[in-house]
């Protein structure tokens, strides 16, 4: 999970505007907690040698440092992250060896779908993908706000109920990274993580075989089932039943998430009057 | 007359809200019969409560915000303790319970523990620093503090009553809609903070008008104190942002 240990091009990107921002802030922060004490220590009263002008009004020469440094690291700060918004556009293609794999990805409460259109498969909590192959992340949610994080290999993006978001990203080396929802999203977000494992592009064909022969389907009924408010600890793959469902999802012609819906005799203390409604 | 109210509200099984409650209300009854006894009562509502004095008003900004920085500290040491706990195991709070204490932690330490302490040094210290009597309308000035008061209280309430936001203190729509906060919380949190951020929005006002058109004679802008001139901008904020955040809030309130 360390955004200093970038796996991929795009969160490489990222660590760099982050060491970069950092750096330019502290070349300003430092100098002037320094110059602070020392201003303070020495124009102090006991200090003979300091020089004390109290009838001092203007330095011409003074607002010029004052203003002027301020103005320019706001400046340097600010095309270090207007170049870096425009180059790291997230809808933005990333070049890589291969064919593109295209991944749809469904926040739901309290888990993730991906589903895979073009190998018709399904996963739930674990992410499959290619070394080194464009990775082309389509983004909904079927339930409340949430954010997609994968730290090593770059770039939040928010899942919006009705609306589709995009991520391109790139993965360079093999292993398994941990993602995660930054976003809160109820009782059971802190076990929205999941796993992302990056396999070899010979690999990556074997286990699409081996996940398509999966007795689950995703259809309209499983779906609905997942997007039930629940914490998944298993991790179940499925064959695609339906290869639309991710329109679906996004044009909310599948409903999204029903929400709480069962109140049980413990959490009646806590919803107190309102379960009356 | 209660409505929907009834005795399922009230938290019976849960010792730590309930316990706590209980301190608090043996705190303000001691208080309350201390007062009585020694009849200070009718001091106290003529020379604080009913007070429009901008120092009396800045003292109970500042006591407001001491008050609640309990309550919200108590929330901090509670999460931090259940985190410490929770390492491979549960640890003594359920999820629900503890997303009500850091969205009532978030919520107070900004709106009721930040602010008004912010607000409440201006009250004490502006007016003097600028060289007039008061600030411009001190009547409004008692109004916004009692308001600020009364989304205080009703945050406290919810300890007790129903129960409190556990969407965040942020409480973004759809996760604070009613479909997936169907509980009482989010609607403590919507009023309390629509009815607090008048009292905000208010004191605004106030201290700006109070910095633009009542300096003494001779205190014209460049020889305002520094602190003078931060209120001025921190209250131009305040005027600029609790108008959106009231009328955001009234959209949720109307959707659930």
């Amino acid at each position: 999970m360390n955004i200093f240990d970038p796996q991929g091009p795009i969160a490489a990107a990222d660590a760099t505007i982050l060491v970069d921002s950092v750096a330019v802030m502290l070349a300003i922060v430092v100098p002037t907690i320094i110059a602070i004490f020392a201003f303070a220590f020495w124009f102090r009263q006991s200090n003979p040698r300091a020089f004390y002008h109290p009838d001092w009004a203007y330095s011409g020469r003074i607002e010029l440092v004052v203003w002027s440094i301020p103005a320019l690291t706001i400046i340097l700060l600010g095309g270090v992250a207007w170049i870096g918004s425009h180059q790291l556009d997230p809808a933005a293609p990333v070049q890589g060896t291969g064919s593109l794999v295209r991944i749809q990805a469904v926040s739901l409460d309290w888990k993730w779908l991906f589903i895979y259109p073009d190998q018709g498969i399904a996963t739930v909590n674990t992410l499959t993908v290619p070394v080194g192959v464009p990775l082309n992340v389509e983004l909904t949610s079927a339930s409340v706000l949430n954010v997609f994080f994968v730290p090593q290999l770059g770039s939040m993006i928010y899942t919006m109920n009705g609306m589709v978001t995009r991520l391109n990203l790139r993965a360079d080396r093999e292993g398994t990274f941990q993602g995660l929802s930054a976003q809160f999203s109820g009782d059971g977000f802190p076990e929205m993580g999941f796993d992302v494992h990056v396999v070899s592009p010979l690999a990556f064909p074997d286990w699409v075989k081996s996940t398509a022969q999966s007795d689950r389907v995703l259809n309209a009924e499983s779906y609905a089932e997942l997007a039930r408010q629940s914490v998944v600890t298993d991790k179940p793959t499925y064959r695609l039943g339906d290869v639309r469902l991710f329109e679906k999802v996004a044009t909310q012609k599948l409903p999204p998430g029903p929400g709480p819906t069962l109140v049980t005799e413990s959490a009646q203390s806590y919803l107190g009057a309102a379960h009356a409604r | 007359m209660l409505g929907k109210l009834d005795w399922s509200a009230i938290p019976i099984d849960e010792p730590i809200p309930l316990i706590a409650a209980g301190v608090v209300l043996f705190a303000i009854l001691a208080v309350l019969v201390w007062a009585g006894v020694k009849g200070h009562y009718p001091y106290l509502w003529r020379e604080w409560i009913t007070s429009v004095d901008h120092k009396r008003i800045g003292v109970m900004y500042v006591l407001l915000a001491m008050v609640m920085l309990l309550r919200g500290g108590t929330d901090a040491i509670m999460m931090r303790a259940q985190q410490a706990l929770a390492y491979h195991s549960n640890g003594y709070l359920p999820p629900e319970h503890f997303n009500q204490i850091f969205s009532a932690h978030g919520t107070i330490m900004i709106f009721f523990v930040g602010m008004p302490f912010v607000i409440g040094l201006m009250n004490l210290i502006v007016p003097l620093q600028l060289g007039v009597r008061d600030v411009a309308f001190p009547t409004l000035n008692s109004v916004g503090f009692w308001l600020t008061a009364t989304g205080a209280l009703l945050v406290n309430i919810s300890l007790v009553v129903g129960e409190f936001a556990r969407t965040g203190w942020l409480p973004f729509p759809p996760l604070s809609e009613l479909t997936y906060s169907p509980g009482v919380g989010v609607d403590y949190y919507t009023w309390s903070l629509v009815i607090s951020g008048v009292g905000t929005l208010v004191a605004g006002i106030n201290l700006v008008t109070t910095v633009l058109k009542l300096r003494t004679r001779g205190m014209n802008y460049l020889r305002m104190p520094m602190f003078c001139w931060t209120t001025l901008a921190s209250n131009l904020l305040i005027i600029a942002a609790f108008p959106i955040l009231t009328a955001t809030l009234a959209m949720l309130i109307l959707d659930r």
